[in-house]
């Protein structure tokens, strides 16, 4: 079977080598490159299209959401993972909005991180409840979060997706949810992945109603 | 197509008040008027003498004059003619007697076997003129003798072609004074009154026009009813303060003026304005004035009645032709009652014209002032409604400004909030944001760092290190969770700290069982407050792990009443030992959640421990 090819942006060295060291040890996954800074994973990111970049955010040379609008800029199949050490969950949510399919945390484990990375390999996404609650307000109240924003979001959320992410923020997990709601996990895992879709969506249509506002595009 | 048949059956319907109403006037099969039913004289001796007294009627030739006499009709030259009747009388009356003239032009003497009983006015010029006021002069019976009477009437005119007596009827007051009081308030007590009205309403709106002055409808009204107003006081005024010809051409002006009015009032009114008909119009008025320049009475009478007078009937036709054809666009019911109100004075018009051109009998004396009465109240009553309506709507829209602007200071207010919020919630998340740049790049940084250093070995000590290396991790993931804003909603704070918890209660095999639900969507804690309550949750839980035994723990939330809600940990242990349920630990929650203006309760047994936080929906 074709290992998993994987980049590394990580610019503490120490847990550089931690992640390097897992990513090692784990059976399915290679590691192509491991930059310290943007411009080098930028290039890396580039040249060799991995399958999964796990990208650290606050980078000295700028934020790692960069690289992540790289791939829906290139049009890259990479998936993008976050590497959340202290860096909060809104800056986690940005990385969300701009792509990124799931996030870890620099202090878990060695098998939390390696779960982490086949549930976003095999289709799922990690939500937790702020970042739900974070979702939830993005859409049922975009003017309160966005004063400035007069735009309709094109995407909106279906009355169960709601419900979903209501439960989410509550702390219940999705086989919690799926009882609740007489559905299967699958289901449930199927919709929070959708709803990281919408927000994609509406996030790159926002960005691009900002643009005109400012007059950066024509 | 209904509009259309409503339309027709409407003006088939004022045709036929048209038809109705010239029948009335023109054939007269109603008598309003009935005369004393005894005493008419209908034949009479006349003669042409300036005596002053019957006493100064010496050498005098009577001739015989069927009554009613209209001078134009009799071929009377003269300004003054002396009437003489004779009658024998067989029985001595007792009752008071009187004399009733219906109608005379202009003034009259009464002479009772010639001793006076009574004139209506002044026979000096301008002579007195009551040709629209019936007369009745009473007597006492004693002037009269058995056998041969006689009854000597002067009249005079201001000029022969408009002298006239009407029947005269003589006998005992009570029978005649009925006659007399109903013809006068008819014809005069009525006229007072509507005048008077006329008078007031012209005053007022000319008070409202003078507010107004772009509003002309008002201005061009009360003109009108001002003139028709003076044009009335010719039907109750006796001694007039001019010459009698002029008197008459202000007559004949103020009715020209009127009627010239009410087709620029009908243009205003439904807002069709024609300027070159209402250029005409003020033409005419003013070449009006003209007829002050007349020689005589007959030119006056030429070219007052006959010229000036005939355009007021093409002006009523106009206007009712102008009307029709708006009542055809518009079909609106006040198009319609204008039109009712028009056709009125257009018949009454008319009969007068005919009667002052001698054209129509002058025994049922002039009408168009009672065509005042629709017209002024239809009028009338279009501008009242115009000018309340006007008041209604300044008051909507005032009361309409007024919510605006309150729902504007609200949006304000709420905008106002809104920006205080985001400021808020932009000065914590820089905090927050400088936090944990600080931890990064500080202790958060070194602990992670040491925490995957540790990651790498096994044994026990490095185990227990990693262990305590990861919870003060999370104690400062705590610390700087309170301070997001997103915090301050219970239910996700409780869901965040779940995640916390998930590790550890899995690390030793506690089942959790999670009973959220009836939370608020919406509480207000501070980032203070926040700290308190996860602090508080951490150490039940972390006392439940550490010391209860259980292999469950439940969490369930509810309303505990209408300021309040309910946070319940449940562990199935074995229960606090009496030293433990107030140690330290215990009163230092307590304190936090006094912090927060709630209360924490301990209910401990050796079937385990229930702790709940009770917590205000508001803090303080």
């Amino acid at each position: 079977m074709t290992k998993i090819s994987v980049t590394l942006v990580e610019d503490d060295s120490e847990i550089r080598q931690y992640l390097i060291d897992i990513i090692g040890n784990s059976g399915d996954l290679v590691l192509l490159d491991a930059a310290a800074n943007l411009s080098d994973a930028s290039l890396a990111l580039k040249h060799h299209r991995p399958d999964v970049l796990l990208v650290d955010l606050g980078l000295p040379d700028g934020s790692g959401i960069e690289l992540i609008k790289q791939i829906h800029a290139n049009r890259l199949d990479t998936l993008a993972m976050v590497i959340s050490g202290f860096s909060d969950q809104r800056t986690v949510f940005e990385a969300l909005e701009a792509g990124a399919q799931g996030y870890i945390l620099k202090h878990d484990d060695s098998q939390k991180i390696t779960q982490a990375i086949a549930l976003m390999l095999a289709g799922g996404s990690p939500i937790s409840p702020l970042i739900a609650r974070l979702m939830l307000n993005k859409f049922t109240q975009p003017a309160i979060e966005n004063p400035q924003l007069t735009l309709q979001l094109i995407e909106a959320l279906t009355t169960r997706q709601e419900k979903i992410l209501l439960f989410v923020s509550q702390g219940f997990s999705s086989q919690e949810i799926a009882q609740k709601l007489n559905i299967s996990y699958y289901t449930v895992t199927t919709h929070i992945k959708n709803i990281y879709g919408k927000l994609q969506v509406n996030s790159r249509a926002e960005a691009i109603f900002e643009a005109h506002k400012f007059g950066l595009l024509k | 197509m209904r509009d259309q048949k409503k339309q027709i059956v409407m003006l088939a319907l004022l045709t036929l008040f048209l038809a109705g109403l010239s029948y009335l006037i023109f054939w007269r099969p109603i008598v309003i008027f009935t005369p004393p039913s005894i005493g008419v004289i209908n034949l009479i001796k006349f003669s042409e003498h300036q005596a002053r007294s019957p006493a100064q009627l010496t050498n005098v030739t009577w001739q015989q004059q069927k009554l009613p006499d209209d001078w134009s009709k009799s071929a009377k030259k003269a300004n003054q003619y002396w009437y003489r009747h004779n009658f024998e009388l067989l029985q001595q009356p007792t009752q008071t007697m009187a004399i009733y003239l219906p109608l005379i032009s202009h003034n009259v003497a009464v002479y009772i076997n010639g001793i006076w009983v009574g004139q209506s006015g002044s026979f000096r010029s301008p002579i007195a003129r009551n040709h629209n006021l019936p007369q009745l002069f009473a007597f006492s019976p004693k002037l009269l003798t058995l056998g041969s009477n006689q009854i000597h009437l002067k009249v005079a005119a201001a000029s022969p072609a408009q002298g006239l007596l009407d029947r005269i009827y003589f006998a005992p007051y009570q029978q005649l004074v009925n006659a007399y009081t109903y013809k006068k308030w008819i014809r005069v007590d009525l006229i007072i009154w509507l005048t008077g009205a006329m008078l007031v309403m012209a005053i007022v709106l000319a008070g409202i026009w003078y507010c107004r002055r772009h509003d002309m409808i008002y201005g061009i009204f009360s003109l009108a009813l001002f003139f028709w107003s003076v044009h009335n006081l010719n039907l109750f005024i006796v001694d007039i303060p001019m010459s009698s010809k002029h008197w008459q051409t202000l007559n004949m002006l103020t009715l020209g003026w009127t009627i010239a009015l009410m087709p620029i009032y009908g243009h205003h009114f439904l807002a069709q304005p024609q300027p070159t008909v209402e250029r005409f119009l003020y033409g005419y008025c003013l070449a009006g004035l003209l007829l002050f320049l007349a020689h005589n009475d007959q030119q006056l009478f030429f070219y007052g009645y006959l010229v000036w007078y005939s355009f007021l009937i093409l002006f009523g036709l106009y206007a009712t032709g102008f009307l029709i054809r708006m009542y055809l666009h518009q079909a609106t019911s006040d198009a319609f009652f204008i039109l009712l109100a028009c056709t009125t004075m257009l018949v009454c018009g008319l009969h007068d014209i005919l009667v002052v051109n001698r054209l129509w009998s002058r025994f049922d004396g002039l009408i168009i002032q009672y065509s005042a009465i629709p017209t002024v109240t239809i009028f009338s009553w279009f501008l009242i409604r115009r000018f309340i309506d006007s008041l209604n709507t300044a008051e909507r829209l005032s009361k309409s400004l007024d919510l605006q602007v309150k729902q504007k200071q609200q949006q304000l207010e709420v905008q106002y909030q809104s920006l205080y919020l985001t400021q808020k919630k932009l000065v914590l998340s820089q905090e927050r944001e400088r936090m944990m740049r600080d931890m990064h790049d500080g202790i958060g940084g070194q602990l992670i760092a040491l925490a995957s250093l540790f990651n790498q070995r096994n044994d026990d000590l490095f185990s227990q290190a990693r262990h305590k290396i990861r919870n003060c991790i999370n104690d400062l993931h705590m610390v700087i969770d309170s301070l997001d804003p997103l915090m301050n909603n219970l239910p996700t704070l409780l869901g965040t700290m779940r995640l916390r918890w998930a590790e550890q209660l899995e690390n030793v095999n506690i089942k959790l069982d999670w009973q959220i639900k009836d939370l608020p969507e919406a509480t207000d804690y501070s980032s203070q407050h926040s700290l308190h309550i996860m602090r508080t949750l951490q150490e039940v839980m972390t006392n439940a792990i550490k010391h209860s035994g259980t292999t469950k723990i439940t969490v369930a939330t509810g309303i505990h009443d209408t300021q309040h809600v309910l946070i319940r940990i449940t562990d199935y242990g074995r229960g606090l030992s009496k030293n433990h349920s107030d140690g330290r630990g215990f009163n230092n929650m307590t304190w936090r959640i006094s912090q927060v203006g709630g209360t924490l309760m301990i209910n401990s047994s050796s079937q385990g421990t229930e702790i709940c936080l009770i917590l205000p929906q508001t803090p303080h």
